[in-house]
């Protein structure tokens, strides 16, 4: 099946998910960024046209380049511009555009572009802070990748920016836009599984993240994730989508955060932690457990949100109620023992069966289709750039997740409780 | 203030309730974990529908080659062709295709399908399983439960604990000791006719009981739906609106006679009891307004 094919049916299956979505207020209140996908459709009209420019066409950009031109016929966008300061990557990008991009290698260029009306950025994390605020005061809207920026200054200045320019600031989290995730998220607030306790989470891999260097020069350019100059490694590359996760069901930030960090495994130079545990503290009293490392991917990437009346598991879409329900004989039992009655115990009969058969082992919170979340997220921008807004609070996750994925860096740097100052809250 | 300690899983296609009255809530949380691990592994290990268990192994296999087993399942795979022989073929565990027939075939109440016991072949000096029919396969479901009680029977023995009451599904129950304020543990087969009530009470001190029926009530005591009991000699339907119950030390030995004496007569039973003596079985029927109550 040719892959725009592919994508319009899941993103049908996504609208209809929607629809039932909308219906219901709490899941709105959750999730505000989704009612975009009910609007208007979309004009063919050369005016109607969102015209977008790529800035980092690494890995990741050309994943996202990609899914934008999965949907550039259906939904009217034009990928107009591209650049990247890494010869292959230019070159790649000229290609995957066939030439018909204008390209450069200094985004400042591409930023000069009148009729580029919002910018997809890609490049290392310390790089998103000035590019984004440069686009943004350049009349741009923004779509960047999380983590936000290296250093929490950096991050508010983004927000600042966005503040005060009134563009568009979106933040990559791929997981708002996911069916599982969504479904998940209403069933949590509408109180499926109690109250909340512990959500914990792990992100496991067996992997060095190096990447080969053509030249010793470009060593650090390459492989930016392993310095601290550039990157806070496990903190900002993976932690920061969990974190994410964490705040949106908890629907608020931690009071504070502890952690530990080591290179334990991967002792070749680099400067970020191979290995990490952080405690996130609630003002409940529920906890955010995290761990992180990358010598063993047996325990792979998952999010458990831990309930009074049971457990979800995100990444693999399952949950399970917490225990089965206390025959009425049972509970007839236990209170005759307690206050020493000696009864009849009306119990023996055919075998109980759960409501529905396969309940015990773990149910699938939504059905499990397979669906591009980073295409949907890409959609919502191109649509927020026609409205010209998009909802404060699917900046304020991104924004969040970023500044406490910082401070659990703080945290581990400093061996001690770390809270957010007043001058980082928004 | 007697204290008491409950808890509860998922297993086998149903709950198990653990009642462990004791002061130490420590031993008794230890003895559960014991209790519920080994329930698990013996469900992972026998169960039909689970795509990598021992027994999903030897379905996959057993036509094809003979498959070894390890010596667990071999005991397992000799109680039940031993209890096969000795019910008059009542006690059946290739009883899935039958199960499968009426399920595809809602409308008739009888086939031509047979038992596939005589296409088992076990092999002594291997311990091996080979089947000689394509069609055959085991499905242990009459058996695991009273198996996994075999196995919590022997935990309990072996811990401080002088009283405990398992109920597993609410068909098995498993008795250690005595209700602390009495000389045994009452326990009563609720009424088909009368939710809430009790058709008959057995008094259970170490002993062990399972109830088959071929209807299923909910929490509240309310008929939830019939399920088909299939007399494994004949292929038929059972029709009656019945529920047998067997008294055992032995939770297996409670779990299979309850099975197989579902589709015997009065007289096959008695000749089983005569060799069981220690067994007590009560057969209901329901089909009229007022219960038959038959204690043998």
């Amino acid at each position: 099946m040719e892959q725009k094919e592919l994508f319009e049916i899941n993103r049908r299956e996504f609208l209809k998910k929607i629809s039932i979505a909308a219906g219901s207020s709490i899941a709105l209140a959750s999730v505000p960024w989704l009612k975009v996908f009910g609007e208007d459709k979309v004009g063919n009209s050369v005016s109607d046209k969102v015209r977008l420019g790529f800035i980092g066409i690494g890995d990741r950009g050309s994943a996202l380049l990609k899914n934008v031109q999965a949907f550039e016929d259906l939904l009217n966008v034009e990928i107009a511009a591209i650049c990247d300061d890494y010869e292959p990557n230019y070159q790649r990008a000229i290609k995957f555009t066939n030439g018909k991009a204008k390209a450069f290698y200094d985004y400042r260029e591409l930023l000069e572009l009148k009729d580029i009306d919002g910018v997809v950025i890609a490049t290392p994390l310390h790089e998103h802070a000035r590019i984004t605020v440069d686009a943004l005061n350049s009349g741009k809207h923004v779509f960047c990748e999380k983590a936000m920026a290296r250093n929490l200054d950096d991050t508010k200045l983004m927000y600042d920016t966005h503040l005060k320019t009134k563009r568009i600031l979106q933040i990559g989290h791929q997981r708002m836009f996911s069916p599982v995730y969504l479904e998940s998220l209403k069933r949590i607030h509408n109180g499926e599984i109690g109250q909340i306790s512990q959500i914990r989470a792990n992100w496991h891999r067996a992997m060095n993240w190096r990447r080969p260097v053509p030249k010793p020069e470009l060593e650090r350019k390459i492989n930016w994730r392993l310095y601290e100059e550039y990157s806070a490694g496990l903190f900002t590359e993976l932690l920061s989508h969990q974190i994410q996760v964490a705040n949106w069901i908890n629907k608020t930030t931690p009071v504070s955060v502890f952690c530990n960090g080591s290179i334990n495994f991967w002792k070749d130079g680099r400067e970020v932690y191979d290995n990490i545990a952080c405690i996130y503290d609630y003002a409940d009293g529920s906890n955010f457990i995290y761990d992180s490392q990358n010598c063993n991917k047996h325990y792979g990437c998952e999010e458990q949100v831990i309930g009074s009346k049971g457990t979800m598991e995100l990444e693999i879409n399952k949950v399970y109620s917490a225990e089965p329900p206390a025959p009425p004989a049972i509970l007839h039992l236990i209170n005759d023992i307690e206050k020493d009655i000696f009864d009849v115990i009306p119990i023996g009969g055919a075998s109980w069966v759960p409501e529905t058969a396969v309940k015990y082992k773990g149910d699938y919170i939504t059905d499990n289709y397979k669906m591009d979340e980073t295409k949907l997220q890409l959609e919502a921008f191109t649509r927020f750039i026609r409205k010209g807004e998009a909802p404060e609070q699917l900046l304020r996750e991104g924004y969040y997740a970023s500044v406490w994925s910082l401070l659990a860096e703080k945290a581990a740097k400093t061996r001690e409780r770390v809270t957010i100052e007043e001058k980082y809250r928004i | 203030m007697s204290k008491v300690y409950h808890n509860a899983f998922y297993a086998m296609g149903t709950r198990m309730n653990v009642v462990l009255p004791h002061s130490d809530e420590e031993l008794c949380e230890r003895i559960y974990k014991m209790i519920k691990h080994e329930v698990e592994r013996i469900e992972t290990k026998l169960s039909y529908f689970l795509p990598h268990s021992l027994v999903s192994e030897i379905n996959n296999r057993a036509y094809e080659a003979d498959v070894k087993v390890d010596s667990e399942m071999w005991q397992i795979l000799k109680i039940c062709l031993d209890y096969n022989r000795l019910t008059f073929g009542a006690f059946d565990i290739t009883m899935r295709k039958l199960v499968d027939f009426y399920k595809l075939n809602s409308d008739l109440d009888e086939t031509d399908l047979t038992s596939c016991m005589k296409n088992i072949q076990l092999n002594d000096e291997l311990q091996s399983i080979r089947f000689l029919d394509d069609s055959t396969k085991i499905d242990l479901g009459g058996f695991g439960k009273g198996y996994a009680l075999e196995k919590v029977q022997k935990l309990i023995h072996d811990s401080p604990l002088e009283n405990a009451f398992i109920s597993f599904g609410e068909s098995s129950i498993l008795t250690k000791g005595k209700h602390p304020s009495g000389k045994a543990w009452q326990v009563g087969v609720n009424n088909y006719n009368n939710s809430g009530g009790t058709a008959y009470t057995f008094e259970l001190v170490d002993d062990s009981i399972s109830t088959s029926s071929n209807y299923f009530l909910d929490d509240s005591g309310q008929l939830t739906f019939k399920a088909n009991v299939i007399n494994p000699i004949t292929g038929k339907l059972k029709k009656e609106i019945e529920t047998v119950t067997v008294k055992s030390k032995s939770p297996i030995e409670a779990e299979i006679f309850s099975t197989a004496f579902m589709n015997l007569s009065k007289e096959q039973i008695c000749a089983i009891k005569e060799k069981y003596i220690d067994v007590g079985v009560v057969r209901i029927n329901f089909d009229n307004e007022e219960l038959s109550l038959t204690h043998l």
